[in-house]
């Protein structure tokens, strides 16, 4: 799994550069967070628009970031493919995180400065 | 790894009469996260090449054979580590039809888990980082069973081949 970072104004944008999150995948995804995460206290925008598969585990392991970067750190999600977007509708995670349907409009709203 | 082949008890299809229309097949591979990995995404390419599954359908059968086979792998042989994972397809009409057999720990109580309700009104600290994965299966199956014969475990299950 390989994932990068920037930061753009007051945000970090963590952008995962492979095509799934899934069981096999989950640790080292969870890990890398923590990593790439420690960095700074700036709001987190995770952009899943490479990722092409979700499941539960991964799921879990997005649900494990938001809440290791706790309540004074929003962690928000943009660019959602088809089926992820299917996996967190069905689960109702969609109403948990804020998602935006790319990096550019995360960037260009306050709300993603905010939890 | 995972081995590609024909369904045991079936003939030799007649893919020349029926270009587009997959014969059932079966995938055999060791219970783990990486080789159930391999097999959903030699399914997905198995299951694209007949013409009559919607990209909806595929994508149905990916998030519903990820959690079945992740159940296997974590909870069926957790005690001793992996084990033998036989996944059976059969393209029917309107329909795409699974067997799944393990020789792993029965399902708690002879029965399959439930859809868990989460509240998802709750502090942060208390959100579910699990137990989605019955729920996805029971959303996004169209029949669901499950058998305990011969110190096997067989799950059962359809899903729905949603139009274009």
């Amino acid at each position: 799994m390989e994932m990068t970072s920037e930061y753009a104004g007051d945000l970090q944008i963590v952008t995962v550069n492979s095509t799934r999150i899934d069981a096999a995948a989950a640790i080292q995804f969870k890990d890398l967070m923590r990593e790439m995460t420690a960095e700074s206290n700036k709001p987190v925008v995770l952009d899943l628009s490479q990722v092409e598969f979700v499941d539960s585990s991964g799921l879990g392991a997005i649900v494990a970031a938001m809440k290791f970067l706790g309540k004074e750190r929003p962690l928000h999600l943009s660019g959602l493919t088809p089926i992820v977007a299917k996996v967190f509708a069905l689960t109702r995670m969609d109403r948990v995180f804020k998602i935006f349907t790319s990096v550019d409009e995360a960037k260009n709203l306050d709300a993603a400065r905010s939890a | 790894m995972t081995q590609l082949g024909a369904h045991d008890e079936t003939p030799p299809a007649q893919v020349a009469d029926h270009p587009d229309t997959l014969p059932p097949l079966t995938l055999r591979f060791q219970a783990t996260a990486h080789n159930a990995r391999s097999a959903l995404c030699d399914l997905r390419k198995a299951l694209m090449a007949d013409s009559r599954l919607s990209e909806m359908t595929l994508s149905t059968v990916e998030i519903v054979l990820a959690e079945v086979t992740n159940n296997i792998v974590e909870h069926a042989y957790e005690d001793r580590g992996t084990g033998d994972v036989a996944l059976h397809c059969e393209v029917g009409q309107g329909v795409v039809h699974f067997v799944l057999e393990d020789a792993g720990k029965p399902y708690p109580r002879g029965q399959l888990p439930e859809k868990r309700l989460h509240d998802l009104d709750q502090d942060l600290a208390s959100l579910p980082e699990g137990g989605f994965g019955w729920g996805l299966i029971r959303d996004l199956t169209l029949s669901l069973s499950y058998d305990r014969s011969g110190g096997q475990n067989i799950l059962s299950l359809s899903i729905k081949n949603e139009p274009a």
